[in-house]
C-alpha cells in the first residue's frame, strides 16, 4: 500500500494529486492556491495543501511521480527547432532557456521543493499519465482510451487500450499534427488567448454555420486511416510558440481578427469569423470521431476514456456518444494537463502494487472552506453575516426570488469547471439573468452560454437525455426540450444545446439540497450554474478568495458553507 | 530610493515616458500588472496572516489594487487605439512574489508601505506634469488613485507599528530598504545575463546549422496514424 503524489507543471494548469493506499485523497490545481490563472509553476503549495488535507509529511511519501518525461520532451523540442531552422531563431533561445532553466531538472526540483529523496521521484509518459488519468478512474474494466491534445513529449494524439489497470498503446499521431494545436491556433486567429480562449470558441460556433469546408480541407485533412495532418504552412507552433498560426491560414481564411474588439454579429466580418468556429468545431468532431471508430475497431471495446485538453470539447464528446458506437463514455473531470498529476500518482501507485481505486463520483478533491475564518473576517469588513441552520434552503429562496447566489460550500472542485461546490447559481429561466451576470460578474463575451444544473433524477423532464458518466462533470452537451426552453432560457444556446450537470446526492451533496428545496418550493429543479470566479480569475478556493470576489462584484448572496451574506438593497 | 530621488526621477523622465499614445499605453499598461501583481501578494496575504483584523484590511487595499489595475488597464486600452498604428496589450497576467511568505508578515507590511509611499511620490510628479500638458483624463486617473494610495500609505505604516512596536518596525524598514536595494542589483544582472544568453544561444543555433539537415535526413515529419504494433507499455 503506497502513498503518491502526482505532479504536472511547467507547460499550463499545474497540479497536484495525493494518492493512498489506491484511492485518490486530494488533488488541487495550483491556481486555486496561488490565484494566477493556469498557473504553470511547479505546484508545492498544491502538493503539501494535498498532502496537509491528508494529515501527511513528505516524508511519508512512497513516491512522486511527474507527469511526463523531461528529456524525451527535451529531445522533441530540439529536433523540431533544428528541423524548421532558420524559422525557429526567434523561438530557439526561449525554447532552450525554459528546458535547460527549469524543465530538464523539474524531477530535482521536485525532491528538493517537498524535500523527498530523489531515488522516490519517478516520471511518466505525459499520454500516458493523461491515458491512466481517465481509465483508472473510470467505470470501466476494458476500454478503448482516446488521447487528444496538444503535445506531450512527442505524441499529439493516441489510442490505448485499457484493460483493468493495464494500457497498452496501439496508436500515434505525431507532433507538428495536432489536433490540440490546430484548435489553439485558430483560437488565436480569432483574437482569443490560447489555451484560455478555447471555450469561446467552443461557444462561438453555434453563432456561425459551417459553410467553408473547402478552405478547411486545406488546412487539416483527412488521412484515411482515421487520423488527420495538418498543412503545416498554415501554422507556425513549430517554429514560435507565441504566434501559432502562420500566414498561409490568412490567405485561406482572411485577415485575423482583432483581438479585444467587441463581438458584434450585425458585422460581416464578424459573422465570418463565427462561421470559422463553426466549421472548425465540425471539422474537429468529424476528426474525433473517426478517431473514436478506430479506436473501437483496434479495441473492440464498449467503452471509451477520453483525455487531453480537447477532451473538454463537450459539443464533439456528446456526438462521439452519440455516433462513435461506444455504449459508454467517460471523461474525467480535469481532461487537461492537469490531469495528468492524477494518471502519473496512479501509475505510480499501481506499479507499487495498489488496487485500481473505485469510479470517481465526486470532483469536490480540493479543500474545504472554513466559515468560522470568513465569519471572523466579514465582522471585520462590517458585512452583515449571519450563521443559518438550512444553507440550501436559503440559497433556493434567493435564487427562486431572482437573486444571484455566490455557493461557496464543501470541498472545492478538480478541474476547469464548477460543479456547485463554488459556484454562481441563478434562476435559469430569465435570459435578462444571462445578461446580468455578464455585465456585474464575468465581463464576458454575449455569446457564450452559462450551463444548467439539474436533479438527477429528473433530468429527462427538460433534456433529451438521461445521467450518464459524462453529465455529473458536465463534460458533454444535450439537446433542451423545446417545451423547456422558455423556462430554461438563460441556459439554452443558440443551438437549443445546454452543457448540462447532472446532480446526485452522493456526487454534490450541496447544490443537490439546493435543487431539493427549489422542487419544494414548487420551482423546476433546475439552476444557472457557472464559476465563482471575476474576469481572468481563477475559481475561488478559500473563505478569503470567497470575500474577495464578494467585495468585488455585485453578487446578491454569499453563502460560505453555512455562512450567510445578503446585499441590502 | 531616497525620498527626493523618486519624485526628481519621475519628473525628469515625465516627458519621454508619457510621449504619445503608444508610450503612454504601455506604461499604463506596466502599472496595470504592478497593480495586478500587488492584489495577489495582497490576496495571500489576507490567507496567511492569522488576524482577521489585518485580513480584513489587506483584502480591502487588494480590491483597491484590482480596481486600480482595471483603470490603468482600461486607460492604456484606450490609448493603445488611439496610437498612430493601434495596438492591441494583452490581457493583464501579473505574477504574484509571495512576498508574505517570503519576507514574514512584519517586513511584507513594511514593503508594501514603502512601495505605495514611493508610488505616491511618483504619481504626485504625474500628476503635476499631466496638469500641465493639459492632458486632463490623465492627471484625474492618477488623481484618483493617489487618493488611495495615501490611505495605503498610512494604514500599512499603523499596522507595521502596532504589530512589531516602534523599534521593530523601523528596523523592519530598514531590512525591507536593504532587501529592496539586493532585489535591484539582482535585477540588473538578470538585465545583463539576459542579453548574453541571447547573443551566446543565437551564436550556437548558428553552429548547430549543419544539425538541421542531419536532422530532416533521419526524423523526418511523419504524418498519419502510426501504429505501435507490439509495442506494449509498460514494460
Amino acid at each position: 500500500m503506497a502513498r503518491v503524489l502526482g505532479i504536472s507543471a511547467h507547460y499550463h494548469d499545474a497540479a497536484a494529486a495525493l494518492v493512498v493506499d489506491g484511492e485518490v485523497v486530494a488533488a488541487i490545481q495550483e491556481e486555486r492556491l496561488s490565484r494566477i490563472k493556469n498557473d504553470p509553476g511547479l505546484p508545492l503549495t498544491a502538493a503539501f495543501a494535498c498532502l496537509q488535507h491528508a494529515g501527511l509529511q513528505p516524508a511519508d511519501l512512497d513516491a512522486v511521480a511527474f507527469y511526463e518525461e523531461p528529456f524525451a520532451k527535451l529531445e522533441r523540442v530540439l529536433v523540431h527547432l533544428l528541423r524548421h531552422l532558420p524559422r525557429t531563431w526567434r523561438a530557439f533561445p526561449r525554447a532552450l532557456a525554459g528546458q535547460l532553466g527549469s524543465k530538464i531538472w523539474v524531477l530535482d526540483h521536485l525532491s528538493e521543493g517537498l524535500g523527498v529523496p530523489r531515488d522516490r521521484v519517478v516520471c511518466f509518459d505525459h499520454h500516458r499519465s493523461h491515458a491512466a488519468s481517465a481509465l483508472l478512474v473510470s467505470p470501466y474494466e476494458h476500454a478503448a482510451v482516446l488521447v487528444v491534445d496538444g503535445v506531450g513529449e512527442a505524441h499529439a494524439t493516441t489510442i490505448w487500450d485499457g484493460r483493468g489497470g493495464d494500457l497498452r498503446l496501439l496508436a500515434s499521431v505525431d507532433f507538428p499534427h495536432s489536433l490540440g494545436l490546430l484548435y489553439a491556433g485558430l483560437t488565436a486567429y480569432l483574437g482569443f488567448a490560447v489555451n484560455e480562449g478555447e471555450y469561446k470558441v467552443m461557444g462561438l460556433a453555434a453563432w456561425g454555420q459551417p459553410r467553408l469546408r473547402e478552405p478547411f480541407a486545406k488546412i487539416v485533412r483527412l488521412t484515411g486511416d482515421g487520423a488527420y495532418e495538418l498543412d503545416l504552412a498554415c501554422f507556425a507552433h513549430m517554429s514560435d510558440a507565441d504566434l501559432g498560426f502562420g500566414p498561409a491560414l490568412e490567405r485561406l481564411l482572411g485577415p485575423r481578427r482583432p483581438p479585444g474588439r467587441p463581438w458584434d454579429f450585425t458585422r460581416d466580418d464578424d459573422r465570418h469569423y463565427a462561421d470559422v468556429a463553426a466549421t472548425l468545431q465540425a471539422v474537429l468532431e468529424d476528426i474525433l470521431l473517426g478517431l473514436a471508430r478506430k479506436a473501437r475497431a483496434l479495441t473492440g471495446a464498449d467503452h471509451l476514456c477520453l483525455a487531453g485538453g480537447v477532451a473538454l470539447n463537450a459539443l464533439a464528446n456528446a456526438r462521439i456518444q452519440a455516433e462513435a458506437g461506444f455504449a459508454r463514455v467517460f471523461v474525467q473531470p480535469a481532461a487537461g494537463d492537469a490531469g495528468g498529476a492524477l494518471g502519473a500518482a496512479l501509475l505510480a501507485a499501481r506499479d507499487r502494487g495498489d488496487p485500481r481505486p473505485g469510479p470517481l463520483r465526486s470532483a469536490a478533491l480540493g479543500l474545504p472552506i472554513d466559515a468560522s475564518r470568513a465569519h471572523a473576517i466579514a465582522r471585520e469588513l462590517g458585512l452583515p453575516a449571519r450563521r443559518v441552520d438550512d444553507p440550501a434552503a436559503h440559497a433556493a429562496r434567493l435564487v427562486a426570488a431572482g437573486k444571484i447566489v455566490a455557493h461557496a460550500r464543501g470541498r472545492f472542485e478538480w478541474g476547469p469547471r464548477a460543479l456547485g461546490q463554488r459556484s454562481l447559481l441563478a434562476c435559469p429561466r430569465d435570459p435578462a439573468t444571462r445578461e446580468r451576470m455578464n455585465r456585474l460578474i464575468k465581463e464576458r463575451e454575449p455569446f457564450r452560454p452559462f450551463a444548467p444544473a439539474v436533479l438527477a433524477e429528473k433530468t429527462g423532464d427538460f433534456f433529451a437525455a438521461e445521467p450518464d458518466d459524462m453529465t455529473p462533470f458536465m463534460t458533454t452537451t444535450a439537446r433542451v426540450h423545446e417545451a423547456a426552453r422558455e423556462r430554461l432560457g438563460a441556459v439554452t444556446h443558440r443551438d437549443g444545446t445546454a452543457r448540462l450537470q447532472t446532480v446526485a446526492a452522493e456526487r454534490a451533496p450541496e447544490l443537490h439540497a439546493v435543487l431539493t428545496e427549489l422542487a419544494a418550493l414548487g420551482h423546476d429543479p433546475v439552476v444557472l450554474n457557472t464559476s465563482l470566479n471575476g474576469a481572468g480569475e481563477p475559481i475561488v478556493a478559500g473563505a478569503e478568495d470567497a470575500l474577495a470576489f464578494w467585495l468585488r462584484h455585485g453578487v446578491d448572496a454569499l453563502l460560505v458553507d453555512d455562512l450567510l451574506i445578503e446585499r441590502t438593497p | 530610493m531616497s525620498r527626493d530621488l523618486t519624485g526628481f526621477l519621475a519628473r525628469l523622465l515625465s516627458p519621454l515616458a508619457w510621449r504619445g499614445p503608444t508610450r503612454s499605453a504601455r506604461k499604463l499598461y506596466a502599472f496595470a500588472l504592478a497593480e495586478q501583481g500587488s492584489m495577489l501578494d495582497l490576496r495571500l496575504a489576507a490567507a496567511r496572516t492569522p488576524s482577521p483584523a489585518r485580513a480584513a484590511a489587506y483584502l480591502r487595499h487588494a480590491d483597491d489594487e484590482a480596481r486600480h489595475a482595471q483603470m490603468f488597464a482600461r486607460r492604456a486600452a484606450r490609448l493603445a487605439g488611439e496610437a498612430a498604428r493601434p495596438f492591441v496589450l494583452p490581457p493583464l497576467r501579473a505574477d504574484s512574489e509571495r512576498l508574505f511568505e517570503l519576507l514574514g508578515e512584519r517586513e511584507f507590511l513594511a514593503f508594501v508601505h514603502v512601495g505605495e509611499e514611493r508610488a505616491r511620490r511618483q504619481f504626485e510628479a504625474y500628476v503635476t506634469w499631466f496638469k500641465g500638458q493639459a492632458r486632463d483624463q490623465d492627471a484625474a486617473l492618477f488623481e484618483t488613485i493617489l487618493g488611495d494610495e495615501r490611505r495605503h500609505g498610512r494604514y500599512t505604516r499603523e499596522l507595521l507599528f502596532e504589530l512589531a512596536g516602534d523599534l521593530e518596525a523601523r528596523r523592519a524598514l530598514r531590512r525591507v530598504g536593504r532587501w529592496e536595494l539586493g532585489r535591484r542589483w539582482l535585477r540588473a544582472g538578470r538585465f545583463v545575463a539576459e542579453r548574453v544568453y541571447l547573443v551566446l544561444t543565437l551564436a550556437l543555433y548558428v553552429l548547430a546549422a549543419p544539425l538541421a539537415l542531419l536532422v530532416r535526413l533521419v526524423r523526418p515529419i511523419r504524418p498519419g496514424l502510426r501504429a505501435e504494433g507490439s509495442r506494449i507499455l509498460p514494460e
